[in-house]
């Protein structure tokens, strides 16, 4: 009985300490950075080149009230959700008719692995000759990005739904066309949000890479250009806003799956 | 509702193109009503011979007919319900939309299937489950469920594959003499798949005995105990030692294992048997 109340605050001490560990860390870590840019250390990097934490975060503080800078991020997400909003509607009905028939899967899947291996970037000279915008070019980049986990993950998934529910749905009465909404879809719910969480970073890193190559707007466009400006304040900030921008979505997905998933205890 | 069995025949294909007899020459005849129990050894076919009946499967040779019904010859029939091995809820549905399923598929009216689904919750003591979804039921409760949405459809037909093999033995009981309790109310046809010989001889007018390699029939027992049955009354013990003799005979003849069915208990994979 002891053991029990002792309990609630043994866990509430194991927690404060663990935020203070998170939290020391940050500081160490920023600490770091500003004391090797101080003391300007060129060996075994130069980081006497980088800007140091302060002068990058009063910069990120006057950005936090320009347009340009919100236009870019908004630019840089529309162009990741139109991809993946592409790539669901098309990889979950292909990756469907793959897993569940041989025919599809002879016609399709040989196609298909031949361009899987294609890191995104390779794809973006004959993007760039397929769309006639830019635009067009780099949300293609980040379609492919989605494409491809969510379409694994649903082929395995349409293997593995359990023959049984699908024969107690036709003796309820559902039939064939009707299981693909009642039965596939929902069984594999929790595969397309895993392909769905695996997309959504490869898509990011396509629309960086699409920007940084050949773009004229958005948050990679902004990174790498600052760099060629000479602006390596505005470098840095790119960069803690993409691994910002990254981190939200798949904080995002996990919320839609956990949402939708809700069944799974 | 009656069925009839002619000369039932069931080969599945195996992946090297061969055939493997799962059925072979089942005959029989099921009356209104009736209370039938299909038992035999594991493999022997059981399950096939009621998604044969439902048609799930497709016969091989023979055919399957249903007596006194409106297109009464094989197909997936409206009428007729189907309970699984492992119960087959659909787990992204709470109680009370599983059972809403079929009546959506049937396309009654809304208003109509949240009556019926009420019903049903309330006439097998679901109403504070109808919002869990199936991985929080306990064994006793996915069976009534699963019981449920068979029956609010009104089938006049219920098929059961092994209802009570991955429960413990007290619920087994209770959900035994429940099932009994509906089969006596709703007066349709149950058939029901066993290993269990004393569970049989409790639940059935008639007993199906089958071997399997092929499977067949090899036996067919009318129970005449009245009912409600007391499983330590002499009728009771003496059907019962009278069929083991007949299972050890029978299994003698075609098997060479010793398949003694009391020292047999039916292992179920571990399924989701949360209490
Ligand atoms: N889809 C299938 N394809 C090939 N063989 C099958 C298939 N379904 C069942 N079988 C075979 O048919 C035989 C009978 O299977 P069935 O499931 O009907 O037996 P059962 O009597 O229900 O057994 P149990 O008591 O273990 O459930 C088994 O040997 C099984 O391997
Ligand atoms: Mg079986």
């Amino acid at each position: 009985m002891e053991k029990f109340i002792n309990a609630v605050p043994v866990r509430r001490h194991i927690l404060l300490r663990s935020y203070a560990v998170r939290i020391v860390s940050l500081i160490v870590f920023v600490f770091l950075w500003h004391e090797a840019v101080n003391s300007n250390v060129l060996w075994p990097l130069q980081f006497g080149n980088l800007p140091g934490p302060v002068d990058v975060l009063r910069e990120w503080i006057g950005y936090l009230t320009q347009t340009g800078y919100f236009k870019d991020i908004g630019v840089s997400t529309f162009r990741v959700t139109a991809g993946i909003a592409l790539g669901l509607v098309t990889a979950v009905p292909l990756g469907l008719w793959i897993g569940l028939s041989r025919f599809a899967r002879d016609a399709w899947f040989t196609n298909l692995e031949i361009f899987r291996p294609i890191p995104l970037i390779a794809y973006l000279p004959v993007a760039m000759l397929l769309f006639r915008t830019i635009e067009g070019s780099i949300i293609f980049i980040t379609f492919i990005g989605a494409f491809f986990p969510i379409l694994i993950n649903v082929k395995d998934a349409a293997g593995r739904v359990p023959a049984s529910l699908l024969q107690a749905a036709s003796c309820l009465g559902c039939g064939p066309v009707r299981s693909l909404w009642r039965i596939y879809l929902p069984a594999m719910l929790p595969e397309i949000c895993t392909g769905l969480s695996v997309g959504v970073a490869a898509s990011w890193m396509g629309v960086i890479t699409g920007e940084m190559m050949s773009g004229q707007s958005g948050i990679g466009y902004t990174t790498w250009q600052a760099y060629h400006l000479l602006d390596y304040k505005q470098s840095i900030i790119g960069m803690f806003t993409i691994g910002a921008l990254g981190y939200a979505s798949s904080a995002l997905v996990r919320l839609i799956e956990r949402r939708m998933v809700r069944w799974k205890r | 509702m009656q069925v009839d069995i002619s000369g039932l025949t069931k080969h599945y294909e195996t992946g090297t193109g061969s055939a493997v007899p799962v059925l072979s020459d089942i005959s029989m005849s099921i009356g209104e009503a009736e209370f039938v129990c299909l038992l035999g050894p594991s493999g022997c076919g059981k399950s096939t011979l009621l998604k044969l009946i439902a048609g799930l499967e497709q016969p091989t040779r023979g055919t399957i007919s249903f007596p006194g019904e409106s297109g009464g010859g094989g197909g997936i029939s409206r009428d007729c319900g189907f309970i699984f091995q492992n119960y087959a809820l659909f787990p992204w549905l709470t109680v009370k939309e599983n059972i809403r399923f079929g009546l959506q598929m049937r396309k009654v009216p809304r208003k109509r299937q949240l009556e019926i689904v009420e019903e049903y919750l309330t006439a097998y003591g679901l109403t504070g489950a109808a919002e869990l979804y199936p991985s929080q039921l306990s064994g006793g409760m996915s069976q009534r469920v699963a019981i449920a949405r068979a029956l609010c459809l009104k089938p006049k037909l219920l098929l059961m594959d092994e209802p009570f093999g991955a429960l413990d033995a007290i619920l087994r009981l209770k959900l035994q003499e429940e099932v009994v309790r509906i089969w006596e109310k709703e007066k349709i046809t149950f058939m029901l798949v066993t290993h269990d010989v004393e569970e049989a001889i409790y639940l059935a007018d008639r007993i199906i005995v089958m071997t399997p390699g092929p499977g067949r029939i090899s036996q067919s027992v009318r129970v005449e105990i009245p009912r409600p049955r007391i499983r330590t009354n002499s009728d009771f013990t003496e059907l019962r030692s009278r069929m083991m003799g007949l299972l050890d005979g029978s299994q003698t003849a075609q098997q060479p294992l010793p398949l003694d069915l009391r020292h047999q208990p039916y292992v179920q994979p571990p399924a989701r048997l949360s209490i």
